[in-house]
């Protein structure tokens, strides 16, 4: 398992406590996956209005798969959007359906830019539930954004010795934004690097691609890479990192892709040398 | 993996020298005044020497006197007349309370209550006490009766629809009377922070214009000075407690990229203070301000913003007083309510079990075995409940760019604190520009009285994240400042406190009461509100 799946394999062992029933109303295609079994495919998200909170499914060759449950930017689970296709890259799972889905786990999962109004279903609960998620539908019942803020604020602070740390950002398929969980890591570039005097920084950016299991294969525009790498070379030279030390890089060509965590592709490289 | 690289260096001081080689030239327009006063000219900065030069080419009231009789709310400028420490001001639903946490403020000669520029505006006349320090649609139509519309409020160069409309007509301040709008004119393209010209991601076209502003020859798109006309509910002078601080350490949640810095200080900013966050500390804004609403050359002087800022951050405003169940601030009336609980509370985020965003109203819930039930204890139980409504209630959130795009999920299933999420106000910390759908077709209000716009995104341009890449909009909001696609129509969260003073409500002032701002949202998300719980928000609405 890749080190960027460890937050998933969490998430996965959580919700294996889940409730799930009305096996039953489950679609049917006769043909399951096999656990351990690589997916990955395009298609619209589908959201199922469970108590506690929804869930987040997707249906591919008429099976349905579980994705993830609604929680916040906290969640290493950002779930899809309706209106937009989503490029799902997981592995069958062997835990028992939630939701009435299979469980992918561990899973990827991206929105795609463009929209496609077609993708607009909310499936009512139809028996199915989420227990004992860390949060509902409602307030944050622990605080616990206002948590990891000062937290943040408090992190342990760097000492020598420093030695060379590469870091990495993963972006959504055909994407610049940078989340919540991105945005945490230019920062901790950005503590390094300024903790150690780094001598460079080195950003390196790369074009991704994605091996679908219909063997059809994606790949992003040619511009993205230099976007990334000059959004994040700015964000590091604006949140204090020296800028002469900073430098960049992207790729114009993609990334191969062979089906197995190619959302790896779809990266930025940061490399703090002390 | 491998990595394959093509190892071009970025050069951002090279980006930086060529946008700023392409774009217009910073300098200010020559103010033309020979007085000798001490100027922040060199300091406006992207849109505002645009402005400056409309403004400045605007006419001036036929009567910039200060016409309008105190009435014991009013304030006029330059009239010196005192405001109180605490004072409180009647409106439908009670009463709104100004707290001057400094104590008494003596406005004879105080730049935010004295016409600084030539139109015999002063901040104050957008800014008034008895309307929560905004001004509402019904107070302006007051004046006009008052006055026959000769106040400074209704200067041609943001008072009426369009400076080139004839400025005795009071259709020509249509927008103004009915629904409490000021024009607000922004150069198209925009322009950076150092005067650079933004490429938008769109094009843009006017198919309704109303007003005629955005074809006016003089005023328009294809002037000399190409500007688009909006129009906006003024925001609140008050509470900037919580609307300053940024709650993110480094980065804007919406955006992916860090927080602006304050241009002078290099500190960050909360990016919260204007609906499309154009000017990023009260300072900038006052500047701005005193150029386009005040026509005044040559900006404001250190002395003066100093004195301006300094009354704005000890200003703290709310409903202070219901009209039937009394004064705010008293023993077992909830601890947010009333002024005194905005001087007194601390900025936060709110949208937490252990801190709800407006305090708690248990102590209007029904006491359980109460033996009678007046209609006292009605009321502050319907008000208990649109709390809850507000805090715990959720419904499916959905195609709101600034909240279903940022990794939350589109639809979401939450709460109004989701998004009103600040301590005390209800603004979004994050900071919360959203498309909430109030400005963009097909979910914005019909409001055949504004422009309307077609917005054309390129190809190769991030589409709005729900509406794709051709978009209707009344106000593209923030994509006026950043030229960004994604950002049509997206406006920042304004805070709720006060709003029985300020009616009507939303930038564009399309919800006339508090009921239509209920509505909008229960239409907008297919909320389902019963009856009841329509009336229970408004009622809790009506108290902050």
């Amino acid at each position: 398992m890749s080190k960027a799946f460890a937050g998933f394999a969490l998430l996965g062992s959580l919700l294996a406590s889940f409730a799930a029933a009305g096996d039953s109303n489950d679609i049917k295609t006769g043909k399951l996956p096999k656990p351990g079994e690589r997916l990955n495919f395009v298609s619209c998200p589908i959201v199922r209005d469970t108590q506690m909170v929804p869930c987040w499914l997707a249906e591919y060759e008429g099976e349905l798969y579980f994705l993830g449950i609604q929680l916040d930017l906290q969640s290493p689970f950002f779930p899809p959007q309706l209106k937009h296709d989503a490029l799902v890259e997981g592995v069958v799972s062997d835990k028992p359906r939630i939701c009435g889905g299979i469980v992918l786990e561990p899973v990827k999962v991206a929105s795609l830019p463009e929209l496609n109004p077609a993708c607009n279903t909310i499936l009512p609960a139809e028996g199915y539930k989420i227990e004992n998620a860390r949060r509902g539908t409602g307030p944050d019942p622990i605080n616990l954004s206002a948590t990891n803020q000062r937290k943040a604020r408090e992190a342990e602070q760097y000492s020598p010795p420093y030695v060379p740390r590469t870091y990495t950002v993963y972006f959504d398929f055909d994407s610049d934004y940078m989340p919540s969980r991105s945005t945490r890591v230019v920062t901790e570039v950005m503590r390094y690097a300024t903790a150690a005097n780094a001598k460079k920084v080195v950003v390196t950016a790369h074009r991704g691609s994605a091996l679908l299991s219909n063997g059809r294969k994606l790949i992003e525009q040619a511009k993205l890479p230099e976007i990334r790498a000059k959004k994040i070379h700015e964000a590091l030279a604006d949140l204090g990192v020296a800028p002469q030390t900073i430098s960049s890089s992207w790729s114009g060509s993609a990334e191969p892709a062979d089906g197995v965590d190619d959302f790896e592709t779809r990266r930025v490289e940061i490399a703090v040398i002390p | 993996m491998q990595i394959r690289t093509t190892a071009r260096r970025v050069s951002i001081v090279a980006i930086s020298i060529a946008l700023a080689a392409a774009g217009a030239s910073l300098a200010a327009t020559s103010s033309g005044n020979k007085e000798k006063r001490p100027t922040q000219t060199n300091k406006f900065q992207g849109h505002v020497p645009a402005q400056n030069e409309q403004a400045q080419k605007a006419p001036r009231a036929a009567s910039s006197g200060n016409d309008y009789a105190q009435n014991g709310r009013w304030f006029t400028p330059g009239s010196g007349a005192q405001l109180p420490a605490s004072a409180f001001y009647e409106n439908e639903w009670g009463a709104v309370q100004v707290l001057n946490t400094s104590g008494p403020v003596n406005t004879a000669g105080h730049p935010f209550f004295t016409p600084l520029g030539s139109n015999g505006r002063a901040c104050v006349t957008c800014h008034q006490p008895a309307d929560g320090m905004s001004i509402s649609a019904r107070t302006a139509k007051e004046i006009w009766d008052a006055t026959g519309g000769k106040d400074p409020l209704f200067a041609p160069v943001d008072g009426s629809n369009c400076p080139s409309l004839p400025q005795d007509d009071p259709k020509s301040h249509s927008l103004l009377l009915e629904h409490g709008l000021f024009r607000v004119f922004l150069p198209w393209p925009p322009k950076a922070a150092d005067g650079s010209r933004i490429e938008p991601e769109f094009t843009l076209e006017v198919v309704e214009d109303p007003t005629g502003c955005n074809r006016d020859p003089k005023y328009g798109l294809k002037s000399d000075n190409p500007m688009v006309s909006i129009y906006r509910r003024p925001k609140v002078v008050a509470n900037f407690k919580y609307i300053e601080p940024h709650y993110a350490q480094y980065f804007n949640l919406k955006t992916g990229v860090p927080l602006a810095k304050d241009p002078e200080t290099g500190a960050r900013v909360s990016m919260n203070l204007m609906a499309d966050a154009r000017n990023l500390t009260l300072k900038t804004q006052a500047v701005e301000a005193s150029v386009t609403h005040l026509q005044r050359e040559g900006g404001l002087n250190e002395a003066q913003l100093t004195q301006i800022l300094d009354f704005e951050r000890q200003i703290y405003m709310a409903q202070g007083r219901h009209k039937q169940l009394g004064e705010f601030g008293v023993e077992g009336v909830p601890p947010g309510l009333g002024a005194a609980a905005m001087a007194r509370e601390k900025y936060g985020l709110g949208n937490v079990m252990s801190k709800p965003v407006f305090l708690s109203f248990d102590s209007w819930r029904p006491k359980e075995g109460a033996a009678t039930k007046d209609a006292d204890a009605e009321l502050r139980a319907s008000i208990a409940r649109g709390s809850d409504i507000f805090f715990v209630r959720p419904f499916w959130i959905r195609d709101t760019t600034g909240l279903n795009n940022i990794g939350l999920g589109n639809p979401l299933k939450r709460q109004c604190a989701t998004c009103h999420n600040a301590q005390m106000t209800g603004h979004d910390v994050a900071p919360g520009w959203i498309d909430l759908g109030t400005q963009n077709l097909p979910t914005a209000n019909p409001l055949p009285h504004l422009p309307l716009f077609k917005l054309t995104c390129r190809a190769d341009a991030a589409p709005h994240a729900y509406l794709g890449r051709v978009i209707y909009t009344h106000d593209p909001g923030r994509a006026l400042i950043t030229g960004k696609c994604l950002e049509i129509g997206a406006i920042n969260l304004q805070q709720m406190r006060g709003l029985a003073a300020r009616a009507p409500y939303f930038s564009n002032g399309s919800a006339a009461n508090l009921r239509e701002v209920v509505d909008f949202y229960d239409r907008r998300f297919d909320i389902g509100y019963t009856e009841q719980e329509k009336q229970d928000l408004v009622n809790f609405l009506s108290v902050l």
